[in-house]
This record gives C-alpha cells, sequence and structure tokens, in this order.
C-alpha cells in the first residue's frame, strides 16, 4: 500500500453545525504533517474521525490498510483502526487512577495482552527515554504538565502506531514546559514514525515538519512543504493567520 | 434504672446482631451490584430498559420502607408459589423464612438508591478518560473496568458509606414482619417488665457503634481509593 493513512472526503456535522466539509489527505510512512488553522476550523474533529473518536458522517479512513467506511462499518473495524492508531490529547488525559508506568503498560497488558512482565519492561525503557525514570510510581496528579504529556507520548509510541496523533500537545502548558514536550516530540519524529500534529507553534512546525496543512472553516485551504506555506503563502487566508499567530514578523524578511 | 434486667437482656440483644448484619451484607451486596447495573443501563440508554429503571428507581425513592416491606411480605409470597405452580413445581411458601423478604426489600431500596450514587459518580469521570481508553484500542467494557469505575468508585464512596449507615438502621424494620434482629430482641425482652427505655438505650449504642465501626472502615476504604488524588505534596 502507497499511503500509511488516507483520509477520503471526510465530512461531519455537529446538528445544523457542518464543521468537516469533505477533508482529503493522503499520508505516506514517515511523513510528519502538520496541521494549522484558527480555532473552531475543524481540526480537533479531524483528528477525532481519524481515530473514531467521533464517527464521520460521510467518507472514510484507511491506516496501514485498515480501511473503515463512515456510513458502513463494524464495532471491530474501529477497534481495529484505533489499534493502529495513537493519540497525545491536548489535556493528556492519563489515566488518573493509574501510575505513569502502569498508565505506558495498560495497553500492552490489557490490549495487546503482553505478559505483565514484559509490558512493564518495555514501559520502563520509553518512560527512561522521555526524561521520567524518576517517576514511574508517581501517578499524574503528582506530576507537572510537561511530564504528563511526556508520559502520555510514551503510553501512546509504546503501542508502536502506524501513526501518533498530536491535538496542541504544548497548548495546555506553562510557557516553561513547553519546550521540553517539543523536544520529545521531535524525537519522536526522528524514529521515522508517520504523525499528525496539530499545532500552533510555528517554529517547531518548520523544523520537523514534512508538509504542513492549512485549515479553516472545515476545509483545507492550502498544503505544501513547510518553507512554502509557512514562509509563502498563497491564500490571503493563511497569510492572515499566520502574520496573526507570529504578530506579523514573521514574513517573507526572514 | 433496672441494671438487672440490663445484664441479663444485653447479651441476648447483642445475639441479634448476626441477623441483622446478614440482611446488611446480603441486601447491600446485592443492592449495589444492581444498582451498578441499573446505572450502567440508563448511562448507555438502553431501548426500554433505561425507562424502565428511571421508573423503578423514582418509585423506589417515594414508597415508604415499611410500605415496601409490608409488600415483599405479603405479595412475593403469591408471586413465588404462582410461579412454582406455572414451572410445575409446588413451593411450599410458609417455610420461606421472613428474613427473606426483608433482605429482598432492603436489597431492591439500595439498589434505588445505589444506582443513583453510581450514576452521578460516573459522570464526575472526565470524558477524556474514556476517550484515551479508546484511544488506546480498549472496549468499552475494558474501559470501565480498567479506568472509569476504579475513579467512579472513589467518589461514590462517602455516599455508600452514608447509605450503608442507613441500611443498618432500615433492618429494624423487619421487626414488622418478625424478623429477631436487634430492635425486634429488645423490644420483646422489656414487654413482660416494661423496661423500654432500658431496652432503648441499649439498642442505641448497639447502632451507634455498629455505625460508628463500618463507618470508619468506608473512610479506610475511601481514602485507599482516592489515593491517586494525591496533590503535588511539596515535591521540591
Ligand atoms: N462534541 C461536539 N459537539 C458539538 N459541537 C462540537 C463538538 N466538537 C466540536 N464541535 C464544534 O465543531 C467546531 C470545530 O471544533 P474543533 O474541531 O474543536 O476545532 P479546532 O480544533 O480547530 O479548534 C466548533 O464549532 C465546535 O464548537
Ligand atoms: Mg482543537
Amino acid at each position: 500500500m502507497e499511503y500509511m493513512v488516507q483520509i477520503d472526503h471526510i465530512h461531519k456535522s455537529f446538528g445544523d453545525n457542518h464543521v468537516l466539509q469533505g477533508v482529503s489527505m493522503n499520508i505516506k510512512k514517515g511523513e510528519v504533517v502538520v496541521i494549522l488553522g484558527p480555532s473552531g476550523s475543524g481540526k480537533t474533529t479531524l483528528l477525532r474521525t481519524i481515530n473514531f473518536l467521533d464517527a464521520a458522517d460521510e467518507g472514510s479512513i484507511t491506516v496501514n490498510e485498515a480501511r473503515v467506511d463512515a456510513q458502513k462499518h463494524s464495532k471491530a473495524q474501529v477497534l481495529e483502526l484505533r489499534k493502529k492508531t495513537a493519540m497525545v490529547f491536548q489535556n493528556y488525559n492519563l489515566f488518573a487512577n493509574m501510575t505513569i508506568l502502569q498508565n505506558v503498560m495498560e495497553g500492552l497488558v490489557t490490549v495487546r495482552k503482553f505478559k505483565k512482565s514484559d509490558a512493564e519492561k518495555m514501559s520502563m525503557e520509553i518512560l527512561d527515554k522521555v526524561g521520567l525514570s524518576e517517576k514511574y510510581h508517581c501517578y499524574p496528579s503528582q506530576l507537572s504538565g510537561g511530564q504528563q504529556q511526556r508520559a502520555g507520548i510514551a503510553r501512546a509510541l509504546i503501542l508502536d502506531p502506524d501513526v501518533i496523533l498530536f491535538d496542541e500537545p504544548t497548548s495546555a502548558l506553562d510557557p516553561e514546559l513547553v519546550g521540553e514536550v517539543l523536544n520529545t516530540i521531535k524525537a519522536v519524529a526522528q524514529t521515522g514514525i508517520t504523525m499528525i500534529v496539530v499545532t500552533h507553534e510555528i517554529a517547531f512546525a518548520k523544523e520537523v515538519a514534512s508538509r504542513v496543512v492549512f485549515m479553516e472553516g472545515g476545509v483545507v485551504v492550502e498544503e505544501g512543504k513547510p518553507g512554502e506555506i509557512l514562509v509563502n503563502p498563497k491564500e490571503p487566508r493563511t497569510q492572515q493567520f499566520l502574520s496573526r499567530i507570529t504578530g506579523g514578523i514573521n514574513q517573507k524578511s526572514a | 434504672m433496672d441494671f438487672a434486667f440490663m445484664a441479663e437482656a444485653f447479651p441476648q440483644i447483642v445475639g441479634a446482631i448476626p441477623i441483622t448484619l446478614l440482611m446488611v451484607f446480603v441486601s447491600a451486596a446485592i443492592g449495589w451490584v444492581l444498582g451498578l447495573l441499573f446505572a450502567l443501563v440508563r448511562r448507555a440508554d438502553v431501548q426500554f430498559f433505561s425507562q424502565a429503571v428511571a421508573v423503578f428507581i423514582s418509585f423506589m425513592r417515594s414508597v415508604p420502607s415499611v410500605i415496601l416491606l409490608y409488600i415483599s411480605y405479603y405479595v412475593m409470597p403469591a408471586v413465588i408459589y404462582f410461579y412454582g405452580q406455572n414451572i410445575g413445581i409446588e413451593i411450599n411458601v410458609s417455610g420461606i423464612p421472613a428474613v427473606v423478604y426483608a433482605i429482598a426489600a432492603l436489597t431492591l431500596n439500595q439498589a434505588a438508591y445505589a444506582s443513583e450514587v453510581f450514576r452521578s459518580a460516573i459522570a464526575a469521570v472526565d470524558e477524556g478518560q474514556f476517550e484515551a481508553s479508546y484511544s488506546i484500542g480498549m472496549n468499552k467494557t475494558q474501559a470501565l473496568q480498567k479506568v472509569i469505575l476504579p475513579q467512579a468508585m472513589a467518589t461514590a464512596m462517602p455516599n455508600l458509606g452514608g447509605l450503608f449507615i442507613m441500611l443498618i438502621k432500615d433492618t429494624s424494620l423487619a421487626y414488622y414482619v418478625g424478623v429477631y434482629e436487634i430492635t425486634a430482641t429488645a423490644n420483646l425482652l422489656s414487654m413482660p417488665t416494661l423496661n423500654f427505655i432500658e431496652a432503648y438505650i441499649m439498642t442505641t449504642v448497639i447502632y451507634e457503634v455498629l455505625s460508628f465501626v463500618f463507618n470508619q472502615m468506608f473512610r479506610a476504604e475511601e481514602n485507599h481509593l482516592k489515593r491517586f488524588r494525591a496533590v503535588l505534596a511539596a515535591q521540591v
């Protein structure tokens, strides 16, 4: 199969609110796609339709040959799709009743049926990689936001997903904690895993994105290489958005 | 104060504690499991069952416990008898001890109240906890079992403790259908000599002690269950 992720004409409405109006995207293995767009443009909803946390109304999602049709699918197909994806949430959403180690192990033990001792060993290795060696036995409520989000990334990584979905992973963090999480995400990107990242961190996007997608009003307005979209956007709407979030200092000069 | 009476009666009243606790434990165990099921059925919005549960709960909350007990005691035997006939068995209904009907009534009562406790406790768990569970590939049962219910239990525990204490006191109603639990025993012992005051003092002490002990146990369990809520404790 040529593409790792195929998003095919996805439509999604909440009541009268037509949030996604036919979004399509084909993503190759190892691509890091950064999605930009103003608040309310449907970025979160798009990510959530990819793993069917929200079921789309029309269209289909294919991740590494697991195809789920919005209008005709079984529970088993959705579970299959979810096993090929992982998500990192804006609010971390670590399991509050589990320690950090248990959070990371849980998917291996409960979903993948690994032996507990194996799962524990693998989880510790991943936690070491994201710099949480000291925190195995802490509960999420005992960690800083940055530490929680790195644990969230470890929980996603351990499942060896075909694609990881990041929904504004740093926007709930205190500014001084953003860097540590972005660095972790960069390290993940370098492992060659396919990623879709919703973020407003332009510098980060320039550095790690293989493609930048600008969304507004439930459609993809413009997409291309970071060097094009972030530096020389063609669409006025993209230009306006970029100058708003960078305070107008970004344009061609740099 | 007739201390001689008290000295003689007290051990007998204490001897009624086991039957009281039997009613308490069986009613709480079955009632709470039912209550949890009811809460999940309502949450899942299962056609027909959800509405049936809602009607049941509102009925249970408005009917006085004594009436419920009488319904159980006078109506259930007939139901059991005719059900037995229907499936071709002659059931000797009069052989069923009264405590069974008392337990049935208390169980339904507990189920109704516990289902409300569980419902609000589950609703209090952040929706993101479900989403994170699904995002790693769990199905709904796994999410409930591993993530949602452990958190909901911590929230529910104080209210369940309250229900439990209420249940201990409610077992005294079984007196009305002739179960020799604590209150009934004390009352019957006091009748010949009219030592009611002494009898009520002793029953009060026993209920107070039971409540205190179980209250402590629920506290301990609550603290154990909510240990994950430990706040950033001077972790510098
Ligand atoms: N569960 C929901 N129910 C109703 N409306 C929703 C829901 N989720 C999102 N929306 C609406 O969909 C639109 C897009 O939201 P979202 O995807 O969160 O945008 P973004 O992530 O780009 O800010 C918004 O108008 C929002 O109010
Ligand atoms: Mg969003």
